[in-house]
């Protein structure tokens, strides 16, 4: 990891290099295509700041909706994996029968499910958290459990020795040297839980709120620049998700792992 | 292949005992039955009268493994003091008889490391977290202590200062010890007792008494007699090698009977 601290120039000035490019080059193709009378093409970018700045309670209410639908998803799906993981973990035999699956399902697109889910469960908030709880599950429980596999042997061997309950090294060795598996599985897991939200949202008819709904209410109208709008605020919402999993991750691993930082 | 096959050992109680032989002899499978962590396909341990997994059962067990195991979200303190916060049964059963565990802060000043008690393992040197190992496995006052090559990742000096003050600790923590090491000359210095061990499948080719007079933790060693036991135990090395793996005993001669112990 760098040392430079991140308002160093070297840091951060690439990436807004890039940035302006990228937005400079939008700005002349969606105005060549404007010219051409195509802006159901690419809409300019003035035009998407302009939507955002002037609604701004808008996008922060959808924004809410679909973050606070993709954290309950995350606490649900990552909550149940932690404590499967921790009983496969404890029952070999189990884990020989479900892990498989596990890894299998892993592999799935489980957004896909999206569609049957919301039949199942009805409007309302219920089938998108459970879409994003299941997209979440997976891979944390993958992870955790081959993290809480991962304990030393040789510490293993010692808490063995003294004959420490199953309770005691699970508590005193295992879960804590699951905890750099468990901050692996959340950086995957956070931004793909809004992946699972806008997904969900974007499958339930009737859903009236969230920035996957504007995004399909606003396409079906022809109407690009909420569009665009909308996916600039999901990316600063991931850019935000990753950063704090990130600050906590480095608080909690320099203490419970030093070193692997 | 089973990892030991016909190894029919006694080790005398508060003596300390060197296991010693090439890789894959079954001296570590051997520490580890003792310590109750693997269980004999035939045969039997006992570990003061009993099964192992009862003196386990009882942290009469002390084990200090090849790495120091030490949990790098305690401080050395809590690392040391991790066999008492375990099972906690086996303290009120203990409680009635034997003696309890040691001040455990008293035991990390004894092996040097009263200035960093409230470190944590990644601050320390390998040879200060091996301390640490050790004083965590010998502040629970084991019956056994069982050490699996433990200064084998640190240098040669602080190897060195490891081995004195492993010795100084045995001579007032009195327990059996069961040492593996590689080192003929480590073996020499710390025991008691020598077993020389073949293999795989392992079995016990010797048993040697080193005869060599305590304290050994100074410089005033007869080193004479020091070089006869290492000279005689790397000759019997040599031949249980040769004996295992075919063709002749490198660079010494036929040691049958220990001819060249003098």
């Amino acid at each position: 990891m760098s040392t430079r601290p991140w308002w160093h120039p070297a840091t951060w000035l690439p990436a807004a290099v890039a940035l302006a490019l990228l937005a400079t080059a939008w700005q002349l193709a969606a105005t060549a295509l404007a010219a051409r009378g195509e802006t159901y093409l690419l809409p300019l970018p003035a035009d998407v700041l302009t939507e955002l700045v002037g609604s701004p309670g808008r996008y922060l209410s959808d924004a809410w909706t679909t973050l606070s639908t993709a954290l309950l998803g995350v606490a649900a799906g990552g909550l149940l994996a932690v404590v499967l993981a921790v009983v496969l973990s404890e029952v070999p035999l189990l884990a020989r029968a479900v892990v498989p699956l596990a890894v299998v399902l892993n592999t799935t697109p489980v957004v896909a499910l999206a569609p049957a889910l919301v039949v199942a469960f009805g409007f309302g908030r219920t089938p998108k958290v459970v879409v994003t709880a299941i997209v979440v599950f997976f891979p944390v429980l993958v992870t955790v459990l081959s993290g809480l596999r991962a304990a030393p042997p040789d510490a293993l061997a010692v808490l063995r020795s003294l004959r420490a309950s199953r309770l005691e090294v699970l508590r005193r060795l295992r879960l804590p040297a699951a905890l750099p598996a468990l901050f692996t599985a959340l950086r995957v897991v956070l931004p793909l839980s809004v992946v699972g939200a806008v997904v969900a949202e974007f499958v339930a008819a009737g859903s009236s709120a969230g920035l996957g709904t504007l995004i399909t209410t606003s396409a079906a109208n022809y109407q690009l620049a909420p569009v665009y709008a909308a996916i600039i605020v999901l990316a600063v919402m991931g850019v935000l998700l990753l950063g704090a999993v990130v600050a906590v991750e480095r608080r909690v691993l320099a203490r419970y792992a030093p070193g692997r930082r | 292949m089973p990892a030991l096959a016909g190894v029919d050992l006694d080790v005398r109680q508060g003596s300390f005992t060197s296991l010693i032989g090439p890789s894959g002899c079954g001296k570590s499978t051997l520490l580890r039955a003792v310590a109750g962590l693997e269980e004999p396909d035939g045969g039997s341990v006992t570990v003061c009268g009993r099964p192992p997994s009862a003196a386990a059962a009882d942290k009469q067990v002390g084990l200090v493994p090849q790495t120091p195991a030490l949990l790098p979200w305690l401080t050395v303190r809590a690392n040391a003091e991790l066999p008492q916060r375990v099972n906690r049964r086996a303290d009120r059963r203990r409680a009635a008889g034997a003696p309890g565990p040691s001040d455990v802060v008293g035991v990390l000043r004894e092996v040097g490391l009263g200035a960093v008690l409230d470190a944590y393992p990644h601050e320390l040197s390998g040879g200060m977290q091996q301390r640490v190992a050790l004083a965590r496995a010998v502040a629970m006052r084991p019956g056994v202590l069982l050490l699996d090559e433990p200064f084998s990742a640190v240098d040669e000096i602080t190897r060195e200062a490891l081995r004195r003050q492993l010795l100084a600790l045995w001579e007032h923590v009195p327990t059996t010890v069961l040492f593996v090491t590689h080192s003929v000359r480590e073996a020499v210095l710390l025991s008691d007792v020598v077993v020389v061990m073949a293999g795989p499948p392992g079995r016990v080719v010797d048993v040697v008494e080193v005869g060599l007079p305590r304290p050994r933790a100074g410089e005033h060693l007869d080193e004479r007699a020091l070089h006869a036991v290492e000279d005689r135990l790397r000759a019997e090395l040599s031949a249980a090698w040769a004996a295992t793996h075919g063709g002749p005993a490198a660079g010494t001669g036929p040691a049958a009977g220990g001819e060249l112990g003098a």
